[in-house]
């Protein structure tokens, strides 16, 4: 075959040399014409432009230094400069013979972009569905970021949530509201056409609510190309689409010949963007004293609290200075791509190295990613790709969350009088008066860590078995192994428990399998079809083994096999698997008329026999008026389109079991086997389903320097997939069933504008989505509280607060009057909990009695907060000149409410801690009139019940990122043969205009939707300066 | 012609992949039992019922104890706790977001007993228990027993039940069940003890398990505390009778068997279990997955922050001589009952077991039944029975004939309140003789009969629209 290529390609140089030899020969005064190509706005040499003389054709490429010289002939030559990405330019060169040219950047028109639709790319211009675009540039202003953290404020309608600031960390992410209530209502992600494991992760089996995402497992830098499937033709992905379908391109050797070596180089400096307002050690003691006296009538005789002078005691210690740090943080890429001279072999190899020191002390995080992708043709008819992903991730962290061993609260709640370390020996005290671990102490004593493999590729052939034939076959892997593991070491617990150790350790894999026709007939050149007809197996492996140790001997052997008794130790294995069949057709009349129609059936192992196979279909429909004869007139306008989808996708997303219940091992009984129920079956389980109606308005004006793309949509989910919470007498906690439906509509909008052309240009796009959610039905129309702060009410949005309404505190004791007997005039005032319940005093809140019983309970609960956004969206900016590049972009969040949950914690007391500096403003006499009541240690009168006191608006503009980059010339750069390098600075998440009192308002202690805006004390998002270097070669 | 022949190849794995289709996604667990593949072998039912019992353990230990001694004089606050509950419950500030008015736990041990008798009589029906029938008959035996135990107590802390006596067949079954009345719950009590009875041994093999497990002697004592709880004292005497009269399972334990105190079969039936004198207790083992009874959290050195520390009445009813006391607590008020005097590892050795049901309880059950049968000799002799044995002066004649019923009744319970401390059952003996207002009103404020029962957990109500909260509760 290669001798074959060899050939022919001989062939070809002698077929040009003759053709050469001709042109010589024609032209009677034969001269060569000499030049330099450069860019108009910043004067730099371009190299690689193609130089070719009309009449005949002739080429030659401009040199490194954007030199060329050309031989020309025959009357009034002219010759032609063309490059993608530059005006093409045709100059008559009679009587010249050294030419200077300024190209003109083009400005790319959006429309000619390849967007990847699912098994298939179109022109964006042929697209018939709503879809999102990002390209791994705009990834790369964000360098230390992971994807999801990247893509926020991009694209109109994706909402991420990140669930912490630590590095890895989960996100809740929303395509156009949440339109499941289940746990995982998270997009589908494909990789090259791989389905990947997103599913985020919960921090080991000590479980302290944090959330980590398996997408970290991908380096951004690596990233071509984000498309996002938002609308019902992302049924074409059929079951799992519910939440729409975000494919990832990865970068390629494509279009590259010689091969070109990338290298970057990112280094910041993170710190703690915001504090949480806590008391000093002074404030804390009389507060502490006020508590204890109003709880038991008693001066306290807590050490601590009444010996100041004691050197223990004595410190007034913010234990945010000693918790946090300002953190180096590093990252370095490298890749190399090229290709055969034909291409027909091309090559993309990257390595990258993350070393993200998180901001809390003792913590640390190293990820190394490798990438290798090939691309290779056969012949005319085969081809193939083969492509690998690894990463390797080794956290040792800390745990968060409310937890007695959390850092992020221990920060927070450790009263501040403590001394870490003993004022004699001055070695780091564990506890705190024999119960109050020292957070220092957490940190460098407890181990947590996260070890983590992941590898995931494709392989794949292309047969092009006729003209326009070609079938496709895809073999695709993801694997991974995560070793998640904690130790608390005697010294951090109060005396009598025992060390512990977890282990948890993951084996997950999955195996694709896709095979895919497509055919493409053109009829009479104005028809055009394309068809594709498919099928899909994938299975997925999970094995897990969960073990806790207790009594370990010592803080030295920290290993769950160090442990006198394994407490648990249980292995889960499960498989579940997704067998699939679908088919497309496009219709394309004149590039005018778009049509598209798809239908997927999807079978799910997780189902019964009678509801396993389910069907989704969507319907699409473009018509680029713009291309109508008629619009011709209006010259401004390039490109208008007007499209409409219909689509109906699903969502699988429970247990793999679920549907047949069962029974599991529980431990033993006198030494005896134990086997407890497990869950309770539900053969009529089935999928949730979502119909999406979409119609959308595409816009280019004023060559391309307006475009706009507007949709409207809704969309209906039914049959509602989740494991709902049953009452206790079920013996059960959840039963996985199908309840209720939901509906989300909205509206978004992109405008991307290039408002300065030349030499100073400015291009800014704008996104801004609006959605309203609100739940349809719910079985018998019943309220469902599946936790103490969200509910699901007919006629309400997901997840909304529910609970007490404040109307301030009393000022005295006598202001409590509920009403006055008629007759007597005795005054009845408002009880808590009962008729029988405590009569609410000075320093009491006073709560909303909604049916005015005089009685403050269960009943008086109402809708306090709505934890889902209105409006959401970016506004970014780039503004170039010359060699400086400067970009900014702010995010937007606005109507969304989060409950204060952290703060809760800290005021509510239950246990003694410090307070929030609230507490400065809390009632203390009779008369005094403040918003925050009287401290009393374990709050009998609930006056810090689930309430509205707590729900704080969570609105935010976020400056997200600024940037500042400089292009190294290339004069400089030529000297040390490097074709372009450049420097920059940049700020991420500098600061974060919004009124909530916590760390970030953007907080989702979860990715359930009926769990969603609680701040749990999730690990705080950092600011971080960042200075990046990048080097091509 | 070769991409011909690799397309057929594809065609034929595109076609294996279509027949293979309804295969390939009939998938069943690997590590679990899937329902349709359980209650098919004996030994699946007797696992199913040790796994009541270790639901039973998470349910009792150690909330058996706040169920029975948090409202009553037995115990009183630790002010170095860290416990919400305690303070709470201890202070009569009952409400139903504290996590220990969820009657979860006691639910799951019911439904797990449900399980185990609908489907062993199933399994008898095809057969799978042909001469089996004694295994047969312990495994139903024992569920119907734990069934009752776990109802008899959660209407004595909830009143009125949801009466769930069928496990749910599937999720598609309506599962909001409204409360039924005290008296037909009473009725499935008496009704499950009754099926449990003719069904159960008297002991087992090792000897151990027969404390461990639920017997015919059990069963009697359950029927004692029901009919006693029910005032029902002539039907509550011939049950305790039988407990009685089976003395080769059951005797009264020593204080003086042995040199140290500490030593002495009576100290050692709280730190060891399997005592003589013990008719059901829950096992707990730590070399069993670290099975404990959280003991520690409760009960101890109060510098351990427990929830508790002995109350200064229960110190008082002591008499100097009683070695009761020194086995119950020390001088710094730690309740030292259940732990080793010398030695004790708090982190593995918290694994005591929770003693249900002892002779002792028994007998001054039949005590009190006496002394409303209007013999109050007999209900003192065994009041006599526990203060001789421990050291204390025997009540005389004189110091009772002149008495009156309910002070007799004071004595009894005084009695039950010194040889039973922090076992769980003062707040109940205070409820069954009406006596809690007189006894806690002046301690923390308890003046209401309808305050006796506890709330039902606002998540339960939240869950079900068809419970009502307990009147006190509204």
């Amino acid at each position: 075959m290669m001798k074959v290529r060899i050939f022919k390609l001989l062939l070809l140089i002698i077929t040009f040399s003759s053709v050469f030899s001709v042109a010589f020969a024609q032209d009677a005064r034969p001269r060569t014409i000499s030049g330099v190509v450069k860019d108009e706005v910043t004067n730099e040499t371009l190299p690689g432009i193609s130089v070719s003389v009309m009449a005949t054709g002739k080429t030659v490429i401009t040199d490194k230094d954007g030199k060329f010289k050309i031989d020309v002939g025959g009357e009034n030559p002219v010759l032609v400069f063309k490059s993608i990405g530059f005006v093409s330019q045709s100059i008559p060169v009679k009587g010249k013979n050294n030419l200077d040219i300024k190209l003109k950047q083009q400005l790319v028109s959006l429309n000619e972009v390849n967007v990847t639709v699912g098994y298939g790319t179109q022109k964006r211009k042929e697209v018939t569905g709503a879809v999102g675009s990002v390209s791994g540039d705009q990834l790369e202003t964000h360098p230390m970021g992971d994807i999801n953290t990247s893509l926020q404020g991009k694209i109109a309608g994706l909402q991420i949530t990140s669930n912490s600031g630590e590095p890895g960390a989960g996100a809740t992410v929303r395509i156009r509201g949440a339109s499941s209530v289940n746990g995982s209502s998270q997009p589908l992600y494909i990789v090259d056409g791989v389905p990947i494991n997103t599913e985020t992760f919960a921090g080991g089996l000590n479980d302290d609510g944090s959330t980590f995402s398996p997408l970290a497992d991908i380096n951004p830098a690596d990233i071509e190309s984000i498309d996002f499937l938002k609308d019902g033709t992302a049924s074409i992905y059929g079951s799992r689409a519910s939440n729409g379908v975000i494919l990832i391109t990865t970068r390629s050797g494509r279009n590259s010949k010689k091969p070109t070596l990338r290298f970057s180089s990112n280094t910041s400096i993170a710190e703690l963007s915001r504090t949480v307002g806590v008391m000093n050690g002074p404030q804390w003691r009389s507060a502490y004293i006020d508590a204890i006296f109003n709880s038991t009538g008693q001066m306290t005789t807590k050490p601590s609290v009444i010996d100041s002078l004691n050197p223990n005691f004595s410190k007034s210690i913010d234990w945010h200075d000693i918790m946090y740090r300002q953190a180096i943080q590093q990252k370095t890429d490298i890749s190399i791509s090229g290709g055969s001279s034909d291409n027909s072999i091309n090559y993309y190899l990257s390595a990258g190295y993350k070393d993200l020191n998180p901001i809390v002390r003792e913590t640390d995080y190293g990820q190394a990613t490798a990438t290798a992708k090939v691309y290779y043709t056969f012949n005319k008819s085969i081809s193939g790709s083969s492509s690998f992903n690894l990463s390797n991730t080794d956290y040792t962290r800390i745990l968060t969350g409310l937890s007695g061993q959390s850092v992020v609260f221990q920060a927070l709640s450790t009263m501040p009088v403590y001394n870490p370390y003993d004022p004699i020996t001055g070695q780091l005290i564990p506890l705190f008066e024999g119960s109050k671990p020292n957070p220092l102490a957490i940190a460098e004593l407890a181990a947590n860590r996260i070890k983590r493999f992941r590898m995931f590729g494709n392989q794949d052939f292309k047969v092009w078995i006729a003209k326009n034939l070609r079938f496709t076959t895809n073999l695709g892997f993801d694997y991974e192994n995560s070793d998640l593991s904690n130790f608390t070491p005697t010294s951090l617990l109060p005396q009598g428990q025992l060390s512990s150790s977890y282990l948890q350790t993951t084996k997950a894999s999955s195996f694709i399998n896709e095979n895919t026709l497509t055919y493409k007939l053109n009829l009479k050149t104005d028809h055009t079809f394309n068809f594709l007809l498919g099928q899909s197996y994938q299975k997925f492996n999970r094995d897990n083994l969960d073990l806790i140790g207790r009594g370990l001997p010592d803080a030295q052997l920290t290993n769950v096999g160090a442990a006198s008794v394994l407490s648990t130790y249980i292995q889960n294995i499960s498989q579940n698997s997704l067998l699939s069949f679908f088919a497309r057709a496009n219709y394309d009349y004149k590039g005018k008329y778009l049509f598209s129609a798809l239908i997927r059936r999807d079978g799910s192992s997780r189902f019964g026999a009678d509801n396993r196979f389910g069907y989704f279909p969507a319907v699409s429909a473009g018509w680029r008026f713009s291309e109508e004869s008629f619009f011709k007139k209006f010259q401004f306008l390039d490109e208008g389109k007007l499209r409409a989808s219909f689509g109906v996708t699903g969502n699988q997303s429970i247990g793999n079991y679920a549907g047949q219940g069962g029974y599991i091992n529980n431990g033993s009984y006198l030494g005896q086997n134990a086997v407890i129920l497990s869950g309770i079956p539900n053969p009529s389980l089935k999928w949730e389903s979502t119909q999406h109606s979409n119609i959308g308005l595409e816009l280019s004006f004023l060559k391309n320097r307006i475009t706009f793309t507007g949709d409207a949509y809704l969309k209906k989910t039914n049959d509602l997939l989740f494991d709902v919470t049953v009452p206790g007498t079920t013996g059960v906690s959840t039963i996985p069933g199908n309840f209720g439906s939901l509906q989300n509509k909205g509206i978004e909008a992109t405008l991307t504008t290039v408002n300065i052309v030349a030499p100073f240009k400015w291009s800014s796009t704008l996104t801004f989505a609006y959605n309203r959610n609100k739940i349809l039905s719910l079985p018998n129309g019943q309220d469902y509280r599946p936790n103490l702060f969200n509910m699901a009410r007919v006629g309400e949005p997901v997840g909304v607060f529910y609970g007490l309404k404040k109307k301030g505190v009393y000022a005295r004791d006598e202001d409590n009057v509920y009403k006055r007997d008629e007759n007597t005039g005795v005054v009845i005032p408002y009880k808590q909990g009962s008729s029988n319940g405590k009569i609410y005093k000075g320093g009491d809140m006073i709560w909303e009695d909604i049916n005015g019983d005089g009685i403050i309970n269960d009943d008086d609960l109402q809708i306090i907060g709505d934890p889902n956004p209105d409006f959401t969206g970016g506004f970014a900016n780039e503004l170039s000149y010359k060699s400086f590049t400067f970009s900014f972009l702010f995010t937007y969040s606005f109507g969304a409410d989060v409950f204060n949950e952290l703060k809760r914690s800290l005021d509510s007391s239950p246990i003694d801690q410090n307070f929030s500096t609230d507490q400065l403003r809390r009632w203390r006499t009779q008369g005094d009139v403040t918003d925050i009541p009287r401290l009393v240690k374990t709050d009998p009168m609930l006056n810090y019940a689930v309430s509205d006191h707590f729900v704080e608006d969570a609105s935010f503009i976020r400056l997200q990122n600024i940037a500042l980059s400089y292009r190294l010339p290339k004069s400089i750069l030529s000297k040390v043969k490097i074709s372009g390098a450049s420097l920059g600075v940049s700020v991420s998440n500098l600061f974060t205009l919004g009124s909530y009192s916590g760390y970030d308002p953007e907080v989702s202690s979860s990715t359930n939707s009926l769990a969603g805006g609680v701040d749990r004390g999730a690990f705080p998002r950092t600011r971080s300066y960042n200075f990046s270097l990048n080097i091509n070669l | 012609m070769k991409n011909q022949k690799t397309i057929l190849i594809y065609m034929l794995v595109l076609f294996c992949g279509l027949t293979a289709c309804k295969k390939a996604l009939e998938l069943n667990p690997i590590t679990e039992y899937a329902d349709a593949n359980f209650w098919k072998e004996t030994s699946q039912a007797t696992a199913a019922l040790n796994g009541a019992y270790t639901l039973l353990q998470a349910a009792m230990g150690p909330e058996g104890v706040f169920y029975g001694e948090a409202r009553a004089d037995n115990v009183s606050q630790n002010l170095t706790s860290l416990n919400t509950e305690s303070l709470n419950l201890l202070t009569n500030n009952v409400n139903p977001s504290l996590r220990i008015t969820s009657w979860n736990q006691l639910y799951a041990v019911v439904n797990q007993a449900n399980l185990i008798i609908k489907n062993v009589r199933i399994m008898n029906q095809n057969g799978l228990y042909a001469n089996k029938t004694a295994e047969f008959n312990q495994t139903l035996g024992q569920a119907y027993a734990l069934r009752a135990l776990c109802y008899f107590n959660m209407t004595r802390i909830w009143g009125a039940l949801p009466l769930v006596t069928q496990p749910l067949k599937d999720a598609t079954e309506n599962y909001l069940v409204e409360r039924s009345d005290t008296e037909a719950v009473y009725a499935r009590i008496e009704l499950d003890l009754d099926s449990a009875t003719v069904l159960l041994p008297t002991s087992y093999s090792p000897s151990q398990t027969t404390k461990a497990l639920l017997t015919a002697g059990a069963v009697n004592a359950i029927y004692t505390d029901l009919y006693m709880w029910r005032h029902q004292y002539d039907k509550a005497l011939t049950a305790s009778q039988r407990i009685l009269t089976n003395t080769s399972n059951y005797s009264l334990t020593s204080l003086t068997d042995a040199t140290a105190l500490e030593n002495t079969s009576y100290a050692r039936q709280f730190t060891h279990g399997f005592s003589t004198e013990s008719i059901f207790e829950i096992d707990f083992n730590f070399a069993e997955r670290g099975a404990r009874s959280f003991y520690i959290q409760v009960y101890g050195d109060i510098g351990f922050q427990p929830a508790f520390q002995v109350s200064i009445p229960l110190m008082t009813k002591f008499q100097p001589n009683d070695k009761r006391a020194t086995i119950s607590y020390n001088e710094r008020r730690d309740i030292t009952k259940f732990f080793d005097k010398t030695n004790f590892v708090r982190s593995t050795m918290d694994d005591k077991n929770i003693i249900m049901y002892r002779l002792s309880d028994i007998l001054l059950l039949r005590a009190e039944a006496l002394n409303q049968l209007d013999r109050p000799a007999d209900a003192i002799a065994i009041v006599n029975q526990m203060k001789v044995r421990a050291g204390e002066t025997a009540l005389q004649p004189v110091d009772y004939t002149s008495l009156n019923k309910s002070q007799i009744e004071d004595i009894i319970l005084n009695e039950r309140s010194k040889e039973l401390c922090f076992e769980g059952k003062r707040w109940f003996d205070l409820v069954r003789t009406k006596k809690a207002i007189s006894v806690m009103q002046p301690i923390n404020g308890l003046n209401n009969e309808d305050n006796y029962v506890w709330p039902i957990n606002l998540n339960e109500i939240r869950l079900n629209p068809l419970l009502k909260q307990n009147s006190y509760y509204q």
